[in-house]
Order: structure tokens, then C-alpha cells, then sequence
């Protein structure tokens, strides 16, 4: 009796370990990475007749109002780890909420865990756009080049082709697109290192990551972008984001908007810092 | 506290919290809630990336000079707002609309400023739109 009763313990110790286990994951499992994607991949056969919108001009994202999260239905990001429109799997949850934002109702720029603040690498797929600056789209026929005056960088979007078979992990991906509907741009993105937050809350995303991107023109002076995630790997089911440019007639790359670590500890130790009670701990 | 006494608090209704408040860095610092209004003097302006620092003295309650430091929107951010790298300049007399800091630290994010001339810049919202809501 007292031998089932200690087994019956041990037993209940190690599901409550395992549990607990589960719960702090903040990696994907091999069987997560085994996960094949939700939405078919690169372009679709034939490719549909469309006529080549014009994307000309300097592309700004709306001051005042530019979001922090990539969640279509909480772009502010006053409701991270619960939006309504993220399928979370426990390890993607177990992540974002375990990192500390530097931007957004959740900040604490002093203990920020941002690896864009900390090191300057790329922003990356859909994080891009959680700032206000300016992109600009270079068309020719065989490609579509973005260009971000943010970091500044630049992604090509290869027209008229296929993904490799075995990208090597980029922080850009390999991306592919067509046109549609004769008002939109289409684009299809694997092959991205896992290295990237998605937005500045720090939705993760892994090297699984597909990212299709929508541009439509929509007027003159208006083009509207939707996003879809699609990471099995990381989420249980595709989610959206949105975004709105409105043309700019400041001039692109007027500044260029450069991420510099030295600029980042500077600006805290001359703004942040004095504001911060307490050690500071951003370095 | 004593400093608050001094500057006067402005009615929210003034100036409220906007989303761009919210992607500073360090905005949780802040009292978003309502702005402070400063008169002063700039001492330097610096342009540029992640943020703009605009610094200037403005007097406390007893007479003494207290050297302020607020923050903005990086440069190309403030471009679209109509500044430039020359909007202020060492002497200014100004009137500055500040988000200060909780602890009672003269550091804080710029929200407006009103030159001499009266002239307004502004730091928050969209460029012509009305101040937003509050944002939490």
C-alpha cells in the first residue's frame, strides 16, 4: 500500500515536472520543426494575368498610430499573449511573454530583451513596418526591389520564379512574387533564420516561417498591405496583420534611419536612464 | 512635487497620450496622463537616430535652474512633422509640452513646443489631426 501510494507520487511528481516543463518551453520541439506548412507555398500554376501595377512613390506608415503588434486585432498591443486573431502553440506564448518589449505598453526599455535594440541586426519580416518610416519599391521585370530606409536595407523579390528546394536561413528569406487582380503585389517569403521578433512584442517565429505579403494599390495616394503568418511550427493555425502606407512627399532617405548600439545606449543614458529608478541594467 | 507646484499641470484636455507616445523607448517612465508646460531656454539640440534629445533650463519653484532633457521621434520621423535640424537653436525662448518623468527626474518626451514667435511644433499624433484619446 505504501509502495503504490509512493509510486502514485512519484508518478504525479514527474507529470507535474513534465507539465511545468511544457508550460517554460520557450523553444520549438523536433515535432513542432516537423510540422509542414498550413498555406501552399510560392507562386501559383500559371501564374495569373495581371497587368503591373504602378508602386512608384515614397511609402510612409501613418504617424501617430503605427501599432506594435502584428495581431490585425490588436495592433497597439495592449493585449499581448491574448489577441483574439494569434493561435499561439504553449512555446510561442511561453516566449512572447517572456521577453520584455522596449516599445509599447509593456516596455521597459532598461531590461529590454529586443535583439534589434541589442545587437542591430535586421528587423525582419513584418517587424519592419512596425515603425514609422518610408519603403520604396523598385520595379523591373524580373524583379521587385523593397527598399527600407529603416536600417537602411533592401530585400529582392524574384519575379517569374520558383523557391529553392532547401533555402539557406536568411533574415530576409527568399522571396518570390507575382502580380494579381491588376492592382496588387504578391509576396511569398521562406527560407528565414529564426533570429527575428515579428513585431515589438516579441511574437516569435521559426526557421518554418512562410510570410505572404499582399500590396494593394487601392488610390493614388494609398497602399494597403496584408500580411499572413503562416509557421506551423510556432502557431497552430495561419494569422493575419495589417498595414496601411500613405504616400510622403518629405523625400525618401532624406535621413537615413540608421540602428546604431552606440546611439541606443546613448539615447538611454542621456534620456532613459534619469527616468528609471533604480540601477540601470540596459548594458 | 515641488517642481509640479511650479510649471502647473496642464488639463489633459490639452494634450492626451497617443500611440506615438507609446513606441518610445522608455515611455512607461512617463506620466502620459497629462503634460507639463515648461518655460525655458534651449541649451542644445541634437538630431538624429533612435531619438532626438532636446535639452533646456528652465527654472524650478525657488528660482533655480534646472537642466531638462526631452526626447522625440527620431529625425526622419520629425521630417514628416515639418522639422529640420534647424527647427531650434542654442538660446531659443520656448514653451515645451512635456510627458515628465514619473520619479521626478527632469527627463521627459516632448509632446510640443512653442517658440518665441509662437510658432508651434509639434511631437505627437498625426501632422492636422486632433490630439488622440488617451491611450491607457
Amino acid at each position: 500500500m505504501r509502495g503504490r501510494i509512493l509510486t502514485g507520487a512519484l508518478v504525479a511528481a514527474t507529470l507535474f515536472t513534465a507539465v511545468l516543463a511544457a508550460q517554460t518551453q520557450i523553444t520549438p520541439s523536433s515535432a513542432d520543426l516537423a510540422q509542414k506548412n498550413f498555406l501552399p507555398i510560392g507562386p501559383p500554376s500559371p501564374l495569373p494575368v495581371s497587368k503591373v501595377p504602378d508602386l512608384s512613390g515614397d511609402w510612409a506608415l501613418g504617424l501617430g498610430g503605427i501599432g506594435q503588434s502584428l495581431s490585425a486585432a490588436d495592433p497597439g498591443g495592449r493585449m499581448r499573449g491574448k489577441e483574439p486573431d494569434i493561435p499561439y502553440k504553449p512555446w510561442a506564448l511561453a516566449y512572447t511573454m517572456a521577453q520584455v518589449p522596449p516599445t509599447g505598453p509593456d516596455a521597459k526599455f532598461e531590461t529590454n530583451t529586443d535583439p534589434a535594440i541589442h545587437y542591430c541586426e535586421p528587423l525582419g519580416l513584418g517587424r519592419i513596418y512596425m515603425y514609422p518610416a518610408k519603403t520604396k519599391f523598385i520595379q523591373t521585370p524580373d524583379a521587385v526591389y523593397l527598399l527600407h530606409e529603416l536600417g537602411p536595407t533592401f530585400r529582392v523579390i524574384w519575379l517569374n520564379a520558383k523557391h529553392p528546394e532547401d533555402p539557406d536561413p536568411q533574415y530576409w528569406g527568399h522571396s518570390v512574387g507575382w502580380y494579381e487582380n491588376g492592382d496588387t503585389l504578391v509576396i511569398d517569403t521562406i527560407g528565414v533564420n529564426d533570429r527575428s521578433w515579428l513585431d515589438q512584442l516579441g511574437h516569435p517565429h521559426t526557421e518554418n516561417l512562410h510570410f505572404i505579403e499582399r500590396y494593394k494599390r487601392v488610390d493614388d495616394k494609398t497602399l494597403q498591405l496584408d500580411m499572413t503568418v503562416d509557421d506551423p511550427a510556432a502557431y497552430t493555425a495561419p494569422w493575419p496583420g495589417k498595414r496601411n502606407f500613405t504616400k510622403s512627399t518629405t523625400g525618401f532617405m532624406r535621413f537615413m534611419w540608421v540602428c546604431s548600439v552606440r546611439d541606443n545606449n546613448e539615447h538611454y543614458e542621456k534620456v532613459g536612464a534619469a527616468g528609471n529608478t533604480g540601477a540601470t541594467t540596459f548594458k | 512635487m515641488r517642481r509640479k507646484s511650479f510649471v502647473g499641470i496642464i488639463a489633459s484636455a490639452v494634450i492626451f497620450a497617443s500611440g506615438t507616445v507609446l513606441a518610445h523607448h522608455g515611455a512607461n517612465l512617463y506620466d502620459t496622463t497629462k503634460a507639463v508646460m515648461l518655460k525655458g531656454t534651449i541649451t542644445k539640440f541634437e538630431w538624429g537616430t533612435p531619438h532626438n534629445q532636446i535639452y533646456f533650463d528652465a527654472k524650478d519653484a525657488k528660482g533655480e535652474v534646472q537642466h531638462w532633457v526631452a526626447s522625440t521621434e527620431p529625425a526622419p520621423v520629425m521630417l514628416e512633422r515639418g522639422w529640420t535640424r534647424r527647427s531650434l537653436k542654442e538660446g531659443d525662448q520656448v514653451t515645451v509640452y512635456i510627458f515628465a518623468a514619473k520619479n521626478g527626474a527632469t527627463v521627459g518626451n516632448l509632446q510640443k513646443i512653442v517658440l518665441a514667435d509662437g510658432k508651434e511644433l509639434t511631437a505627437a499624433g498625426a501632422p492636422g489631426e486632433p490630439p488622440a484619446p488617451a491611450a491607457r
